[in-house]
């Protein structure tokens, strides 16, 4: 498949998934291009027999969780370095309030609760909600993603589910 | 907090300038020596010093012995005749 062709078709699946991860247009627009230089390099090598969409769907939650945890890093260290800059001009660090493009605007408050509940699970279990919920993908094809027993995907989810109810 | 509430969330459009930015990108990447290239460069050179060096000490033994055995046959390591 020639890769304007396969960056036509999945672009926009590749852009939401991330977007659900970050909640950011900007960052899921980093985390996209990211996904299809990895696509461009690895384009030749791909098995044709495998399908298309469940290999770009696991090159895109590993690059938006890397990218979380990239972004986790700095956080850190900004915060640590305001600590020892009390006197200078520099922001502090402000932690960022999550902005999905997708979420209407009556429904912001109630979806940034539910976000923010979200980012605190550990990854599988966001993962596993996201696909699932969000990208509303049967257990099965959840499992096939994430190359888990459907029994552990149902697992996940309940717990994922456990978690988020926890924090109302 | 509702679960469900998830599927409130809307589709959204990629920005259509986004292939631009993948194909600079992408031709940036192919500028550069990929990283697997460099390491293999690197081992070559490596190998290359290591077959040098054992060339060198091979060639320093040889003189060695070549010195050794003149020495036991009474022979002149030089070619003077006086």
């Amino acid at each position: 498949m020639k890769f304007e062709a396969l960056y036509d078709q999945y672009k926009n699946m590749v852009f939401n998934l991330a977007l659900h991860y970050v909640q950011s247009k900007e960052d899921a627009e980093e985390i996209t291009q990211d996904v299809f230089v990895a696509v461009f390099q690895s384009l030749e090598s791909f098995r044709q027999g495998a399908a298309v969409s469940t290999w770009l769907y696991r090159i895109t939650i590993n690059r938006s969780l890397d990218f979380i945890k990239a972004k986790k890093r700095k956080k850190r260290y900004a915060f640590i370095s305001s600590l020892f800059k009390e006197q200078s001009n520099e922001l502090r660090f402000e932690p960022e309030e999550p902005n999905h493009p997708g979420v209407q605007l009556e429904e912001k408050e109630a979806m940034n609760a539910l976000f923010a509940a979200l980012n605190l699970l550990p990854e599988k279990q966001k993962t596993a909600i996201i696909l699932h919920k969000i990208e509303q993908m049967p257990q099965a094809e959840v499992a096939q993603v994430m190359q888990l027993s459907v029994k552990a995907v149902e697992s996940l989810i309940q717990r994922a589910k456990a978690n988020i109810l926890k924090r109302k | 907090m509702n679960i469900d509430d998830f599927n409130k969330i809307q589709n959204v459009e990629v920005s259509p300038f986004l292939f631009a930015k993948i194909q600079y990108r992408i031709q940036q990447t192919a500028a550069v020596l990929p990283v697997k290239w460099v390491w293999r460069l690197g081992a070559a050179l490596v190998l290359v010093m290591l077959l040098n060096l054992s060339a060198i000490s091979k060639l320093d033994s040889r003189k060695q012995d070549a010195a050794a055995f003149a020495a036991a046959m009474h022979l002149s390591s030089n070619n003077n005749l006086y």
